[in-house]
């Protein structure tokens, strides 16, 4: 013979318990009394119906707890994530500045990888930058086509902002605004073509 | 707004061909905020996006929803009116600052319950809650052998609280929440932080106490 857990016992009186386990109540003296006493008890503190204010003290609570709400910030949505910080223009156009800064990055070490090794020469001239520029922005232009590329775009399309925000990953407050500055002249000028081009586009 | 479709235009502007620009979830609830008169049949949750946006009157709708479920939680901790009205305003505006924070897994109902526990329990704590005398509680007049039955179950009733009072925290949490607000086991779980083991085990050391200490009491 076992005696009701305490779980047993509070499904017990609340009538959850099995039928089959309940039977033991009626050959358990002690296990009857207890729940009789626990019942008891239950039924004791549930005939208090509690205390109901004054009808008008509704609307007088509402408007208290109105004005005190009133007196606290606006609570953001999210204000230490990406979300909230883009919502500053000057952060989205920061944001926007890295995120092509790592597309140039990107398509530069590839196009480090693949070009042929440059004469050497421990010396840079103007004519050999000006060489190693037109070779990246060959495969600027040859980037769709980029099998590599192709694989990681394929990899993120079915990812959202939102799962990204999920996984925490999250700029670093500060982090674009660096990578802004550190664009060089052209790469600024690309990135407002390219901002340019997309406004011109949606037709806002 | 205007901001908003900068911000896009600059996501779709350096996201390469091929990618989904996804508009943010608070802008998306902005968009899909209910209009003022529409708040009223606004879920919870929308309510909670509409207020995430700036509109604080959609938080006025929430207070009104669930300050009934919010006071009488605090009534039963506290024992009296004006300790309830005080805390259960404090849980409101702790529920507002900490709106960012709500994640919608549990109902707001439940939140809010959680809130207002954690509330009662800090304040019980620091101050013994002054129990309620009944006359004060507006207990209604009545005459002859009705107001001495009257009478008695009002004193019935002021043990039960007085004994309820003395009962340890979560016992007592416990039995508020399962007896005065009726709620499943499994919320009050969810209320409490514990497992519904747990919570099934507070429940009978709360009925056991009671027990017990009514009949100290006589």
């Amino acid at each position: 013979m076992r005696h009701f857990s305490e779980a047993e016992f509070v499904d017990l009186i609340e009538g959850r318990l099995p039928a089959i386990r309940a039977e033991h109540a009626d050959e358990c003296d002690e296990c009857r009394a207890l729940a009789d006493a626990l019942g008891a008890a239950r039924s004791r503190a549930s005939a208090d119906e509690g205390h109901e204010p004054s009808p008008l003290f509704w609307d007088h609570f509402a408007a208290r707890v109105g004005q005190a709400v009133r007196e606290e910030p606006v609570p953001a949505s999210e204000p230490s994530s990406w979300r909230a910080w883009l919502r500053d223009p000057a952060s989205a156009w920061a944001a926007a500045a890295s995120v092509a800064m790592l597309m140039l990055v990107a398509v530069a070490w590839r196009a480090t990888l693949h070009a042929p090794a440059p004469p050497t020469s421990s010396v840079s001239t103007p004519d050999t930058r000006e060489a190693a520029r037109n070779s990246a922005s060959v495969v600027i232009d040859d980037v769709e086509a980029d099998t590599a590329w192709a694989v990681v775009r394929t990899a993120v399309e079915g990812v959202t902002w939102e799962d990204v925000h999920r996984a925490g990953i999250a700029p670093r407050p500060g982090s674009a605004e660096r990578v802004a500055l550190e664009l060089n002249a052209d790469e600024r000028a690309e990135l407002r073509r390219l901002l340019d081009e997309e406004i011109k586009r949606t037709g806002a | 707004m205007g901001e908003g479709c900068t911000l896009d235009r600059a996501w779709a502007a350096v996201a390469a061909p091929g990618w989904d620009v996804h508009v943010s979830g608070e802008r998306r609830a902005r968009s899909a905020t209910p209009a003022g008169e529409s708040l009223l049949q606004a879920d919870d949750r929308a309510l909670v996006e509409a207020c995430l946006a700036g509109r604080r009157e959609a938080f006025d709708i929430i207070v009104q929803r669930h300050q009934r479920h919010v006071y009488q939680v605090c009534y039963r901790f506290m024992g009296n009116h004006e300790d309830a009205s005080d805390l259960a305003q404090d849980a409101f505006v702790r529920a507002y600052r900490g709106l960012r924070g709500f994640k919608g897994q549990s109902a707001i109902g439940t939140w809010l319950y959680r809130i207002s526990v954690n509330v009662c329990l800090n304040r019980v704590s620091v101050k013994t809650p002054r129990l309620e005398p009944f006359d004060a509680a507006g207990t209604v007049d009545e005459r002859g052998d009705r107001a001495d039955a009257a009478l008695l179950r009002d004193e019935r009733k002021a043990v039960v609280r007085a004994a309820i009072a003395r009962l340890p925290k979560k016992q007592r949490a416990t039995l508020i929440l399962r007896v005065y607000h009726e709620l499943p086991h499994e919320e009050i779980a969810a209320i409490l932080g514990n497992s519904v083991g747990a919570v099934k085990a507070n429940f009978f050391h709360a009925l056991a106490n009671l027990k017990k200490l009514l009949k100290e009491d006589g």
